[in-house]
């Protein structure tokens, strides 16, 4: 059953949890439990955070399921739920963040060569510190469209606001983001 | 998550911050960080709990629906018990 499910699309398994299957809904959570992760971790900043968020907007998705409309994608209706709950923690004031756990998480395990690990640890943490130059919003916003490759609409969607807000939020991330950079010299950092 | 292209929308920026942008999400594109088990197992837990919470709540409804319907059958409907009001003639 479990493998059936697997080969399931997204559709069919919303179709079937909607109807109140568990077991369908397990499979778009194991489907999707790396994105909600992803965008929580890099909007609210914190490991631990970002795994509550992300375990909160999976268990708000299926309390929600009936509400969510068939002509939608699943992947952005819950990029929505993970972005406003992220937002939220943020706009909490709670930051607690550890650097050394982040670069852990973020890096994973899978680069076994340590001079190739080293050289991404730095991009990486040249990133984090390029992104703290925006605010939480624009770094939705842009985390959104140049990372997860959104559309300008699906971006829009997700955040509730008008594709013309989302460029003018994007334009400034993009001219904060460039300044941040221009202490580096990208050709030394690559 | 591919390389988004660019339009004129991101508002005319120049090659550095074409650059700048390019650099800061390849960086974070590599990274690929992966949900701890823990994330999903937790979620799925609560999940199940609610489903299995609202299977009980439904049923017990369902019994209590019966049960009262059942009572309501042997005390016999207070409607139907009820004798009819004196047609009377007005009284005395």
């Amino acid at each position: 059953m479990a493998a059936r499910l697997a080969e399931m699309s997204d559709e069919e398994l919303v179709r079937r949890a909607q109807a109140g299957d568990v077991a369908a809904f397990e499979q778009l959570a194991h489907r999707y439990r790396d994105l909600a992760y992803r965008v929580a971790l890099r909007i609210v900043r914190d490991p631990l955070d970002a795994e509550d968020v992300a375990q909160e907007a999976l268990v708000r998705s299926w309390r929600a399921l009936a509400n969510f409309r068939a002509d939608a994608k699943f992947s952005t209706w819950l990029y929505r739920i993970v972005t406003n709950l992220a937002l939220n923690r943020v706009t909490r004031g709670k930051k607690t963040e550890d650097i050394d756990d982040q670069r852990e998480s973020l890096i994973g395990s899978r680069v076994d060569d340590p001079a190739e690990r080293a050289a991404g640890m730095e991009r990486l943490e040249i990133a984090r510190r390029a992104l703290d130059a925006l605010t939480a919003e624009q770094r939705a916003c842009f985390l959104l469209r140049e990372v997860e490759g959104l559309s300008y609409e699906e971006v829009a969607e997700v955040l509730e606001t008008s594709v013309e807000a989302v460029k003018g939020r994007l334009y400034r991330a993009r001219q904060e983001l460039a300044a941040a950079m221009s202490a580096y010299d990208l050709e030394d950092v690559s | 998550m591919s390389d988004v292209p660019r339009d004129a929308a991101s508002g005319g920026d120049d090659a550095a911050v074409d650059a700048a942008v390019d650099w800061v999400a390849a960086a974070l594109r590599q990274s690929e960080p992966h949900a701890p088990a823990r994330v999903v197992d937790r979620a799925i837990k609560r999940v199940r709990f609610e489903a299995f919470a609202l299977g009980v709540v439904k049923e017990l409804g369902g019994a209590w629906v019966g049960a009262l319907g059942a009572i309501a059958e042997a005390l016999g409907s207070p409607d139907e018990e009820t004798p009819p009001a004196p047609a009377g003639d007005g009284g005395i």
